[in-house]
């Protein structure tokens, strides 16, 4: 799978699941919160409308409150007025009973009770004190229906065997009152199609002034003593508010996952980009392309990255430059070590089947033999140095502390033979010092470098060791042929010769340089030519002084030394431990 | 190659599938919360109060349960005047019952405003009552109040009862008055006797003697009972109507047809009286 993708599943599935629990979680509180703050709501409106009819039944059951008509007859109109006025204004047409206190009932059915009352003002009994309509419900109906019409809620009364007295609500199942005590109010929710409600009741104490009197006579409005009050309180809008708020957590949720989509798919192409990029030019490099570089601003763990990918990049390119140079070298060695085989063979070759073809004098045999045998010792030479360079790769050479002046005068003295046959002079100055140096292979190296100077038709030969801060550095200087500027960057190389016709008459290979180059670099340096053509060159390195610095020891000689002369010293004991390189 | 894009294809797909699910749960979840929630009930209980079957069983002159100290009082003047929203609640154990709140209120109406202004002739036989608890705080007994209305011919009158001690906290009175109006002695009269009542020492004082204006006038004064923490206040307005519009008499609640309906000049007095914490200075 790839990483984008699962960065946007990963992102999602926590986008997701954050958003949707959050939004759980509020739309849950908002509910509860909504839902019980509609059962307060309900249940502080039934006690309200709980006082209502209990005050209202106080009222109408209180004898204290009968119409006095003792002094003004009730027949009079302002009287029935006065009676009227206390009781709802729906009840007004169509009384049919006027109770009294005496409990006689006053029944005239087919008039109003103003009628009725103006007709039989004679018989009227002094206290009035109940009216109430009738129905085919006599007493109950009419009464609590006017007491219904005092509260704002839907309200229904039940007997407290549970008989239905009045209801104006609907599909109204008071099973959740089933054994509740007198001391409480219980609440249901109802669900129905017009709505949801929030049903409360609870237990009414009606005090019934006949019954408790002993007033047989009044009919049975007051029998029962306890009722069930119920209430109904319309909670759709507090639901209604809660899906709109879901509709809204909806909308709100889609529109957050778009916005999160668009986000996390940017979010992903911001991380995986620069990883594309880099896997793009790993593959470029894999191609062969090793100059590919990656170019990202800015920092943090892609820019840290890309660093290190850029810094490997440079290694491997600096790596395989080496590499391609190594295997061009080696390439060229072939190539050159063929060359250098091909031409003494040859010449072998040739002056053998010259000695078995023809007869040859002695004088001729003798050439032709002087020949085979230059040409071979050519060839022995020719493989000492590759043994000798292949060793100098592959060993250690512990640098053991030795006085520099020692070993440039041992040199001295094994060229002084070959320079006078060759009329060269040979200067020496050699400052005294402790160095670190292998012995033998560093005589190689000066006998190499006077072995050039010799080659290069040299007049005068300068070998000076020369005490400085940085190492003791020791020069070959010459007057001999000198190269040019461009050539120096190849000499080191095994094969490589400047002057190949000149080289090859002197019997040179190409290796001596290459040998005193690994020498060089054995002892921690490197070997630094000046060269002009038709001039002389100059060649120069250091070697390190033992650790610490020594002090200078008592000056030996500075003086110029001539290749057959003055202050020249034996090889001295070295000579007798290894023997003449 | 193809099988990755498929893999990708298909984590991209759970990716929406979360998304939808996500949605589509919580609506699941919601609806199945709802549902369980409107699927239940509750109950809230309280305490019965053994109510007392008739007013008529508490005597006429039966003595207020107990006066409140001038910390008790202190308390419960504050807490009227605090503008907490106070809801109906039960009685509790040491509140009035309702009957007993109509008893007291009916008593004092009764038996101490209608003889000190001297309204001989009105009577509460005629009368629609209502009758409700109120508290702000239910945990302190004290500060419930009843709230108890009359409603006669040509009285109105809405008084607030301590629910603990039946004490009248104030009365807001409007009537009719058929005779003279009392005057400015009777209502300070009236004023101290409503102070001493508590069974506070103070001295009255006359705020603002009001102006006559027409058919109007008015008068407000207060009395400095007890500490300086609570005082009793009264102000007293009285409106003339000479009109037979009842609509002009700016009281529409109290009946004046008759009145009006014959041209007669009719006298609207209004008079509250409470118990405050801040002077009218």
């Amino acid at each position: 799978m790839k990483l984008f993708t699962k960065i946007f599943l990963f992102g999602m599935l926590v986008f997701g699941a954050a958003f949707s629990a959050s939004g759980y979680f509020l739309l849950h509180y908002s509910l509860e919160s909504s839902v019980a703050r509609e059962a307060d709501f309900a249940l502080k409106q039934y006690q309200y409308d709980k006082f209502t009819v209990q005050s209202a039944l106080l009222t109408y059951s209180d004898f204290s409150m009968t119409v006095s008509s003792n002094e003004d007859p009730i027949s009079e109109d302002a009287q029935l007025y006065t009676v009227w006025k206390f009781f709802p204004e729906s009840w007004s047409t169509s009384v049919d009973y006027f109770f009294f206190k005496d409990g006689s009932v006053l029944n005239i059915p087919s008039q109003t009770g103003e009628e009725a009352l103006s007709a039989d003002t004679e018989n009227v009994t002094p206290k009035i004190f109940f009216a109430l309509e009738l129905s085919e419900n006599p007493l109950t109906e009419g009464f609590f229906r006017a007491m219904t019409a005092e509260i704002s809620v839907p309200a229904a009364f039940y007997g407290a065997d549970k008989s239905l007295l009045y209801s104006e609500i609907e599909d109204l199942d008071v099973s959740f009152l089933d054994n509740l005590s007198e001391n409480a109010h219980a609440y249901q929710f109802q669900n129905t199609s017009n709505g949801s409600f929030v049903l409360v009741g609870g237990m009414l104490s009606w005090n019934n002034p006949f019954v408790e009197k002993g007033e047989t006579a009044a009919p049975s409005l007051g029998e029962k003593e306890r009722i069930y009050f119920i209430t109904q309180w319309d909670m759709s809008k507090a639901l209604e508010q809660q899906n709109t708020l879901r509709s809204y957590f909806i909308r709100c949720y889609l529109i957050a996952m778009a916005a999160g989509t668009v986000l996390l798919g940017f979010l992903s192409a911001l991380l995986t980009g620069p990883l594309k990029r880099m896997s793009k030019a790993a593959r470029r490099m894999a191609q062969g392309y090793y100059e590919e570089r990656l170019s990202m601003k800015g920092g943090g763990e892609m820019g840290a990255l890309a660093n290190s990918f850029n810094q490997m990049a440079d290694s491997v390119e600096d790596k395989i430059c080496q590499l391609s140079k190594a295997a061009r070298e080696k390439e060229d060695f072939v190539a050159n070590f063929a060359h250098e085989l091909k031409t003494p063979l040859t010449s072998i070759i040739g002056y053998a089947d010259t000695i078995y073809q023809r007869e040859l004098s002695r004088e001729e045999l003798c050439k032709a033999s002087w020949h085979i045998w230059s040409e071979g010792m050519r060839l022995e030479s020719l493989s000492l140095k590759l043994m000798e360079l292949t060793v100098l790769e592959r060993q250690n050479f512990p640098l053991t502390e030795t006085p520099a002046a020692e070993l440039l005068q041992d040199v001295a003295d094994t060229l002084v033979p070959l320079l006078s046959q060759s009329q060269i002079t040979l200067e020496l100055q050699a400052q005294p010092a402790q160095v670190l140096m292998d012995y033998d292979l560093l005589k190689t190296l000066l006998l190499n470098l006077a072995d050039n100077s010799i080659k290069a038709g040299c007049g005068r030969i300068q070998l000076q060791g020369t005490r400085q801060e940085d190492g003791y550095r020791i020069s070959v200087s010459d007057d001999g042929c000198g190269m040019e500027e461009e050539e120096l960057s190849r000499i080191t190389e095994a094969f490589y010769m400047v002057d190949k016709a000149r080289s090859r008459k002197q019997h040179g290979a190409g290796l001596g340089l290459a040998l005193a180059d690994k020498i060089a670099k054995i002892h921690g340096g490197r070997l630094l030519f000046e060269s002009q053509k038709d001039a002389g060159t100059t060649v120069r390195f250091w070697l390190m002084y033992p650790n610490p610095c020594p002090q200078d020891p008592a000056p030996e000689s500075a003086a110029p030394k001539t290749a057959d002369g003055g202050n020249r010293r034996s090889r001295h004991a070295r000579g007798h431990e290894k023997g003449d390189a | 190659m193809r099988k990755n894009n498929l893999i990708n294809l298909a984590g991209l797909l759970l990716a929406l599938c979360i998304a939808l699910g996500g949605l589509l749960g919580v609506q699941a979840s919601l609806s199945r919360e709802e549902a369980m929630l409107l699927r239940g009930g509750g109950m809230v209980e309280f305490l019965v109060q053994s109510e007392p079957a008739h007013s008529e069983e508490i005597s006429e002159t039966q003595p207020l349960r107990a006066l409140l100290t001038q910390d008790e009082l202190t308390l419960v003047v504050q807490g009227l005047e605090s503008g907490a929203e106070p809801y109906p609640h039960e009685p509790g154990q040491n509140h009035l019952s309702m009957t007993e709140a109509l008893r007291y209120g009916r008593s004092w109406l009764e038996d101490f405003f209608m003889p000190h202004l001297g309204m001989t002739d009105f009577s509460l036989d005629e009368r629609r009552t209502s009758c409700y608890l109120w508290t702000t705080q239910e945990c302190e007994p004290l500060l419930s109040y009843w709230t108890v209305t009359f409603s006669t011919k040509n009285l109105e009158t809405e008084l607030i009862l301590n629910a603990v001690s039946g004490q009248i906290l104030s009365a807001q009175v409007r009537c009719v008055f058929p005779s003279e109006q009392p005057d400015t002695q009777t209502l300070i009269a009236f004023l101290n006797a409503y102070a001493e009542s508590f069974g506070l020492e103070g001295q009255y004082t006359l705020v603002d003697s009001g102006s006559e204006n027409g058919a109007a006038s008015g008068q407000a004064m207060y009395q400095r009972i007890g500490s300086e923490n609570i005082f009793a206040a009264m102000k007293a307005s009285s409106v003339v109507v000479a009109t037979s519009d009842p609509e002009a008499s700016g009281d529409a609640s109290i009946d004046t047809d008759s009145d009006a309906d014959s041209g007669n000049i009719i006298e609207l007095l209004s008079i509250r009286l409470y118990l405050t914490s801040q002077p009218a200075e």
